[in-house]
C-alpha cells in the first residue's frame, strides 16, 4: 500500500487526536499522512485543495455537521472519496441519513481498533 | 469525621469488613512511610483504590502487557488540559480497551491492590467517612458497581494460597532428597545480609567472609543442592566453575557483560532472577532468567523492563543498593516487593531471595535479585556471593578506568 492521504474531521480537539493515534497504529499510516479538520467547513475547505483518500468524520460539529458535509462532498465537490461516518449519534435517521448523503460507513464511537482496521483497510484498497 | 488508629491494633482487613457491615461510604487511608494507599467505600462496597508511588492503574495495564509506556504518554499529552477526560475514557476512545476489559483489569487492579495494602501489617490509617474522592482521577476510576468487602478479602487470600500451592508440589517432591539447610548450620529462612539493615536483621549467621574466602573447600556447604548444582556433584567441579566465573569476569571489560556473567552464576541455584539497573533514584527491570518460565506471557521482557522500584523504597533490592551489601534470606514482606511479585508472579510464602549489588566506582550500578520460587531449596550461598560481588566491582572500576585512559588518549 502506497503513501495515503486521510482527513479526520471532529471539534473535539482530544476525539481528533485519539483518533489520529488509532489511525496511525494501523500499518502503512503515519502521522504525516493525516490531516485535521476542525468542523465540516474547515473539511470542504480542505478537500477543495486537495484530494484525500479516506474521510472519517464526526457528526455533530457547528458551522457544518458531519451528515451535511458528506451532501456537500458528493452534491458541491462531486468527489468520491470513501467517508466514514463515526459518530456516538447511533440512532436510525442519523444511520439512514448518512448512508442516504453518501458515506461508506457508519460507525458507532467507540471503535475498536479491530474494526478501525477492517474498516479503513478495506476502504483504502478500493 | 476522620477516625485514625495505628494498623498494630486494628488490622486493615478487619476495618473494612467493619464498614462493609456497616454500608458505610468513605475513604480508608493506610500509611507505611515508604507507600500511601486509599481504598474508596461507598455503601459498603470498594469502588476504588490507590497506592503511591506505583499503584495506579496505568501501572497495572503496564505491568499485564495491555498499555506501553509510549501509548500512556501520548494518551496523556491528549488528555492534558481536559478534566473532563481520565485515562479510561482516553483508552475506550481510541478504541484500545473495551468497557468490559477495563472493567475487568480495573476489578483485578483494585482487588490486588486491596490485598497488597490489607498486607502491610505495619503502619497507620485513617478513615475519611463521606469522602470517595481519588487523588489521581486521571489514572485512576471508581467503578460503578462497587466490589464485595468480603469477597475482596477472600479472593486475595486465595491468591495467596495459589502462589503458596505453586510451591509446595514442588517441596513435597523434593523433601527427603536433600538435607535441609538448617541443618548444615543455617537456619532456613534466616536473612543474611553482610550487613545489618533494619529489614534485614533476622536469625544470625555466621559473619560472611568479605575477600574471597568462598575459596575455600567449604563453598558447597552454602548451596543447598538445587538447578545446575547437584547435592552428589563434586565440590570441585563447582570450584573449578567458579574460578573460571572469577577468571571470566577479572577479563571482561564489557559494563553489561559482567553483570550478565554474575546473573549466569545466580541462574545456577536460583530458580529465576531479575537484573536491575540503578539509574535517577529507581531500580529498573533490565533481564531475566527463568521468569520466563513461570509465566505464560510472551511479553515476560517486556514485563521486566516496566518493573519500576524506587530507590528509596522498602524493596529488598532497594535496602541493597542503599547498603551496597548482598542479602540472603527470606523475601522481607512489603509493598514493593509485593509489587515486584506482582510482575514476575508468585506469592511471598516460603520464598527465599538473594540480591546482589554490583558497584563501579563506589556507586550501585546493577542488583540482581534471584529467588527460589517454585522449588524449596534454599539460598544460602552468601560467601561466594560476597567474593563474586567483590570481583565483579573490581572488573566493572576496570571498565571505568578504561573509559578514561581511552578518553585522555584521544584528548
Amino acid at each position: 500500500m502506497g503513501r495515503k492521504s486521510l482527513l479526520v474531521v471532529d471539534d473535539s480537539a482530544t476525539f481528533r487526536q485519539l483518533l489520529c493515534m488509532s489511525l496511525t497504529r494501523l500499518e502503512g499510516i503515519s502521522q504525516s499522512d493525516i490531516t485535521q479538520a476542525c468542523d465540516g467547513a474547515d473539511a470542504l475547505r480542505k478537500m477543495q485543495t486537495r484530494d484525500f483518500d479516506l474521510v472519517l468524520t464526526d457528526v455533530m460539529m457547528p458551522n457544518l455537521n458531519g451528515l451535511e458535509l458528506v451532501h456537500r462532498v458528493r452534491s458541491e465537490l462531486q468527489n468520491k472519496v470513501p467517508i466514514v461516518i463515526i459518530s456516538t449519534k447511533g440512532e436510525e435517521a442519523y444511520v439512514e441519513q448518512g448512508m442516504k448523503n453518501g458515506a461508506n460507513c457508519y460507525l458507532l464511537k467507540p471503535i475498536s481498533l479491530p474494526r478501525l482496521r477492517e474498516v479503513v483497510s478495506g476502504l483504502l484498497a478500493m | 469525621m476522620h477516625l485514625n488508629g495505628d494498623l498494630s491494633d486494628f488490622a486493615l482487613a478487619d476495618i473494612l469488613q467493619i464498614l462493609s457491615l456497616g454500608r458505610k461510604t468513605g475513604t480508608l487511608l493506610v500509611e507505611n512511610g515508604s507507600v500511601k494507599g486509599r481504598i474508596v467505600i461507598e455503601e459498603g462496597r470498594i469502588t476504588g483504590a490507590e497506592a503511591q508511588p506505583g499503584g495506579n492503574f496505568a501501572d497495572a495495564l503496564i505491568r499485564r502487557g495491555k498499555l506501553d509506556t509510549g501509548t500512556l504518554a501520548q494518551l496523556r499529552r491528549i488528555g492534558t488540559g481536559c478534566p473532563e477526560w481520565n485515562l479510561k475514557s482516553l483508552l475506550l476512545e481510541s478504541g484500545l480497551l473495551n468497557e468490559r476489559d477495563m472493567e475487568k483489569a480495573a476489578i483485578m487492579h483494585i482487588c490486588t491492590l486491596v490485598a497488597r495494602l490489607v498486607d502491610i501489617g505495619k503502619g497507620s490509617f485513617r478513615l475519611l467517612l463521606n469522602e470517595t474522592a481519588l487523588v489521581n482521577a486521571f489514572d485512576n476510576f471508581k467503578l460503578a458497581e462497587g466490589l464485595d468487602i468480603g469477597e475482596v478479602l477472600l479472593q486475595s487470600a486465595t491468591e495467596s494460597d495459589e502462589a503458596q500451592r505453586l510451591v509446595e508440589p514442588a517441596a513435597k517432591m523434593l523433601s527427603g532428597q536433600f538435607e535441609p539447610a538448617s541443618k548444615k548450620g543455617f537456619a532456613a529462612g534466616a536473612g543474611q545480609n553482610h550487613k545489618s539493615g533494619e529489614n534485614h536483621k533476622e536469625a544470625g549467621r555466621t559473619p560472611a567472609p568479605t575477600n574471597g574466602a568462598a575459596h575455600n573447600g567449604n563453598v558447597s556447604r552454602y548451596v543447598a543442592g538445587n538447578g545446575a548444582a547437584e547435592p552428589n556433584e563434586p565440590n570441585q567441579q563447582r570450584i573449578e566453575r567458579f574460578y573460571a566465573l572469577l577468571a571470566e569476569l577479572s577479563a571482561n571489560s564489557a559494563l553489561m557483560e559482567i553483570s550478565l556473567l554474575v546473573m549466569r552464576y545466580a541462574s545456577e541455584f536460583a530458580a529465576r532472577g531479575v537484573l536491575f539497573g540503578v539509574h535517577e533514584g529507581e531500580l529498573h527491570g533490565i533481564g531475566q532468567f527463568g521468569v520466563d518460565r513461570f509465566m505464560h506471557s510472551h511479553q515476560v521482557d517486556g514485563l521486566i523492563r516496566n518493573i519500576s522500584i524506587p530507590l528509596a523504597s522498602d524493596a529488598l533490592v532497594a535496602c541493597v543498593a542503599r547498603e551496597r551489601s548482598p542479602y540472603v534470606g527470606r523475601l522481607p514482606r512489603s509493598y514493593w516487593d509485593a509489587e515486584m511479585l506482582q510482575a514476575i508472579g508468585g506469592g511471598h510464602d516460603g520464598l527465599q531471595a538473594l540480591a546482589v549489588p554490583l558497584l563501579r566506582n563506589g556507586s550501585v550500578v546493577y542488583v540482581i535479585y534471584a529467588d527460589n520460587f517454585g522449588t524449596s531449596d534454599q539460598l544460602i550461598a552468601l560467601d561466594e556471593l560476597i567474593a563474586l560481588t567483590s570481583v565483579a566491582t573490581l572488573a566493572l572500576d576496570k571498565t571505568l578506568l578504561q573509559q578514561l585512559v581511552v578518553g585522555a588518549e584521544a584528548n
